[in-house]
């Protein structure tokens, strides 16, 4: 029999637009034990059926029509808000969010958020008992070291350890059934890795049913048993995970699919041997004051003496785990940011000692597009005042003929031309993104900077947003540095790439050697960590333990040495240098040469 | 004429559905329409009031101070003036005098909150040393200083009103500015090589507005309060304007025989203060990016 069942479910949405359906479900079960994963791109309804679940949808101006959702033969609509919060919420089912900073409240500290929840639904514990078993859960989801998380404030913690005080609070009342709603959306491939680990084994340990919300099939087909495909507020297909990945029915799901297979698709090389770029020693170290700890004027090496050049026409992908400075790096070649020490070279001129002089030539040839499509455009604006901005800085152009200018620009990203008299509300992320794109290119720029272009939007839209930039690549001959997590993204359109860890660059190289062949330790490991159609289960997923360190105290020796599988004694005393391999390879490693030779 | 449709319409659909979120609370809707009577009262009282001497030095002392009834709505003042003609024309005094001291505030103190949270450094801390000093004193204390430097009268008291209330448009700007300025958008149009000046006025000021509408909006009830409050006292408007403070000012000796002669002009400034709250409290959820469709 179906532990948790949905039939004929009806949720509409009430706006001055007028009513519109956003869900209409005939029938999902899950039998107990079970993991089921509710895959669909944003803006499908998985959160909407998740707060549903919970009676916690905002009515009005959503409306529950019809439908009933059963947990263990109770009809959870039928359910009283009382009655919600005192049997079901917290005690039947628990949720994890998407955005573990939000569920937190950030001033109490994570053993004050714990005793609460522990309080509420303990029944007559003991102070200290509260407390061990706060500190049993936050063991159990192993948090390195339970006793000082305690005493933390949320914003003291990194993504992967709120999650993990996430699920801790959701393990703390005994559910039974867990809602997981994309735990792992922004979080970095390895802490992703761990985070689902945990979760696999925590189901398993526990007994508990799992409705996984993801939008990404890889994962889901690591993960779960069964697989259904929302579209639309419908299940449009539902089946086993291998018979789904093996044989879909729908053409969404063979999109879907499709967007998660990173084989055989990589760019290939190009030689122009014409340099375009070329950064020299960049360092860029910023003056912090550790409020908390009354330490002043501390060091933070985000960016520390990183060089490379970039030819005319390549893509160098930069990758590695966030905070690792690659945004600083960007930003500090851009001069957004003052640069501490090195050179930048762009067509063989010094820029930083130009754009001292006011030289306005490099901004309007290095343009760069940001991570959020939300905010990277001003919500004020009308698209064709956005994409004319560059315009109006580097030509006089009459009304009619910039006018024209845009139209050409939206066409050239996609975007149809009535979009000129819109606001940026009124488009989807991926449509935002073509928009920042299109104004990206407006000065006419030679190299294009994308930094993380598609983290923020669904994967539907990514992999048109990465056609789309393959396209323009070709047909405008741009230059361009891709910063991304993802590294099937950076896969498919790098042909050179940099790994980063902790302000340095430890692996540089041609794209396709770096992929077929990883030498450093921590590029392994970043590979290692992604799960891939052919994932089943959570052995073939290897994790990187630990965290970063702080890049205001790095280790001594190599950065890495902690976290390192290859470590020897040497490591954490001597400090790698680069090191040339041949091929244009470089890498930061004391083992480099033994590992490039095959060792394991 | 394409164009323009076009470039309308985004603007109608956003009315429109302001108009929709203001409708569904029944308490603003009210308001509103209180406040578009008021405002349509203001400003063809001229036209609207059956004494149209009486707002001006006139007197009939023969019917002074009379009850209310059918021919004086309100009753008559001491000089046998029409009441309900002075409290209708009242309206057209009071509503724009605190509109141009509240439009001078937010001239005076938008454009200083953005320089000061956008530049940062030394120029944020030379306007900010200036609002502390402002602020150190109370609002209606302050004002009451410069009317007895200035001299009194309306315009007086409207520039006093104005200089001691820019401080506060200036904080809440700055706030805003502050973090507006962390937004992308403003790190794309510096990184496309937009002018400074442009992307203050152009890119964080209408970012920053809302709050300060929303405030400007709940001030003016408290604005006119202050005006009523100097013309009573004197400082404000002078004899014969029919300025609502005043009357009650005047009115004030033969109350309470004589009621309706304060009585009026105070429901008056009551109900106009509190609809401008209300409508400021709806102003702040129209404005709400959370309230509104994605
Ligand atoms: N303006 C800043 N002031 C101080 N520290 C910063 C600033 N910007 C970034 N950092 C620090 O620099 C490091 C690198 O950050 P970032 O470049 O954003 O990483 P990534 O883009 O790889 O995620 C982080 O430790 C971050 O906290
Ligand atoms: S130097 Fe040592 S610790 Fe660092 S990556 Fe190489 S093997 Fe690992
Ligand atoms: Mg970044």
């Amino acid at each position: 029999m179906a532990y948790f069942e949905i039939n004929d479910l009806h949720i509409t949405h009430k706006s001055f637009e007028g009513v519109k359906d956003v869900l209409q479900i005939e029938h999902l079960e899950i039998r107990r034990g079970e993991t089921y994963g509710l895959v669909g791109e944003s803006g499908q309804g998985k959160t909407i059926l998740a707060l549903a679940v919970q009676q916690l949808l905002a009515c009005p101006p959503g409306k529950i029509e019809s439908g009933e959702i059963l947990l263990d033969g109770e009809n959870l609509l039928a359910l009283n808000g009382r009655q919600m919060e005192k049997r079901v919420r917290g005690s039947k089912i628990a949720m994890i969010f998407q955005d573990p900073m939000s569920c937190l409240n950030p001033v109490f500290t994570v053993g004050q958020i714990m005793t609460d929840v522990l309080k509420a639904r303990g029944g007559g514990m003991k102070k200290k008992e509260i407390r061990e078993c706060a500190l049993g859960l936050l063991r159990e989801v192993k948090l390195a070291d339970a006793e000082s998380t305690m005493s933390k404030y949320p914003h003291q913690l990194s993504g992967g350890q709120r999650q993990r005080v996430i699920i801790a609070l959701a393990l703390a009342c005994g559910a039974e059934f867990l809602i997981a709603d994309e735990p792992t959306r922004n979080l970095d491939v390895t802490i992703q890795a761990s985070i689902l680990k945990l979760l696999k084994e925590l189901q398993q340990k526990r007994g508990m049913t799992v409705l996984f919300i993801a939008n990404n099939l890889s994962l889901v087909s690591a993960f779960c048993d069964r697989v259904g495909i929302l579209y639309g507020g419908r299940i449009i297909e539902q089946n086993d995970t291998a018979a789904l990945i093996a044989a879909p029915q729908q053409e969404y799901t063979r999109v879907l699919l499709e967007a998660v297979k990173t084989e055989s698709r990589s760019a290939e090389p190009v030689e122009s041997g014409e340099e375009l770029l070329r950064v020299e020693h960049l360092k860029k170290y910023f003056d912090i004051n550790d409020d908390i700890k009354h330490q002043k004027h501390l060091c933070l090496k985000a960016v520390d003496d990183v060089s490379f050049t970039l030819q005319k026409g390549e893509v160098l992908g930069i990758v590695g785990e966030s905070g690792c400075g690659k945004s600083t790096l960007v930003n500090t070649i851009l001069n957004l940011y003052e640069p501490t020490d090195g050179k930048v070279f762009f067509e063989g001129e010094d820029v930083f000692s130009g754009v001292k002089k006011g030289n306005n030539a490099f901004k309007k040839n290095v343009q760069i597009v940001f991570q959020d499509p939300y905010w990277s455009l001003n919500p004020r604006w009308l698209i064709k005042d956005i994409v004319a901005e560059p315009i109006e800085v580097y030509e006089r152009l009459g009304e009619a003929e910039k006018l024209k200018r845009v139209r050409e620009l939206l066409s050239l990203v996609g975007i149809s031309e009535d979009a000129c008299y819109k606001y940026p509300h009124e488009f989807s992320g991926g449509q935002r993104q073509r928009i920042a794109i299109a104004r990206s290119l407006a000065s006419q720029p030679k190299l294009v900077v994308l930094d993380e272009p598609t983290s923020s939007i669904d994967m539907f839209s990514q992999e048109q947003i990465l056609a789309l930039i393959k396209d323009l690549r070709k047909r405008l001959q741009l230059t361009n540095i891709l910063i991304s997590h993802d590294l099937g993204v950076v896969h498919e359109l790098a042909n050179k790439i940099a790994v980063m860890y902790l302000g340095k660059i430890v692996e540089f190289g041609p794209a396709e050697d770096v992929f077929r062949h990883p030498v450093h330790p921590y590029t392994r490991a970043l590979f290692d960590s992604i799960p891939t159609l052919t994932t089943r289960g959570m052995d073939g997923l290897k994790t990187l333990e630990g965290q970063i360190p702080s890049p205001i105290n790095p280790p001594p020796g190599c950065a890495f040495h902690e976290r390192c599988a290859y470590a020897c004694e040497r490591c954490s005393q001597c400090a790698p240098q680069p090191e040339e391999l041949g091929g244009g390879r470089m890498v930061s490693c004391l083992r480099a040469r033994e590992l490039e030779n095959g060792g394991e | 004429m394409n164009n323009l449709i076009q470039t309308l319409r985004p603007r109608i659909e956003s009315f429109r559905e302001s108009l929709y979120l203001l409708a569904r609370n029944k308490l603003s809707l009210i308001a509103l329409i209180v406040l578009v009577l008021l405002v349509l009262a203001a400003i063809f009282a001229n036209v609207l009031i059956p004494y149209p001497q009486d707002i001006a030095d006139a007197s009939h002392i023969e019917i002074k101070l009379q009850p209310p009834s059918a021919e004086h709505w309100m009753g008559t003042d001491e000089l046998g003036r029409d009441i309900f003609s002075r409290v209708v024309y009242g309206a057209r005094v009071s509503l724009r005098s605190a509109l141009g001291a509240v439009g001078l505030s937010l001239l005076i103190g938008i454009p200083l909150g953005a320089i000061a949270g956008s530049f940062g450094g030394w120029v944020d801390n030379v306007i900010m040393r200036l609002t502390d000093i402002f602020l150190s004193f109370p609002p209606l204390l302050l004002a009451i200083a410069m009317v007895a430097i200035m001299g009194s009268g309306l315009n007086n008291a409207i520039l006093a009103i104005s200089l001691s209330w820019w401080p506060w448009y200036t904080r809440l700007l700055r706030g805003q500015a502050i973090s507006v300025k962390e937004r992308k958008f403003v790190q794309a149009a510096e990184t496309i090589g937009t002018s400074r000046l442009k992307i203050i006025f152009k890119h964080i000021i209408p970012n920053c507005i809302s709050p300060v509408i929303v405030q400007a909006s709940m001030d003016i009830g408290g604005v006119i309060l202050t005006l009523a409050g100097l013309s009573f006292l004197g400082l404000g408007a002078q004899l014969p304007t029919p300025e609502w403070g005043l009357m009650i000012s005047m009115g004030r000796t033969y109350f309470p025989d004589k009621w309706w002669y304060c009585i009026f002009p105070g429901v008056a400034i009551f109900i106009t203060v509190l609809c401008f709250n209300l409508l400021g409290d709806a102003i702040r959820e129209i404005l709400d990016p959370k309230t509104r469709k994605k």
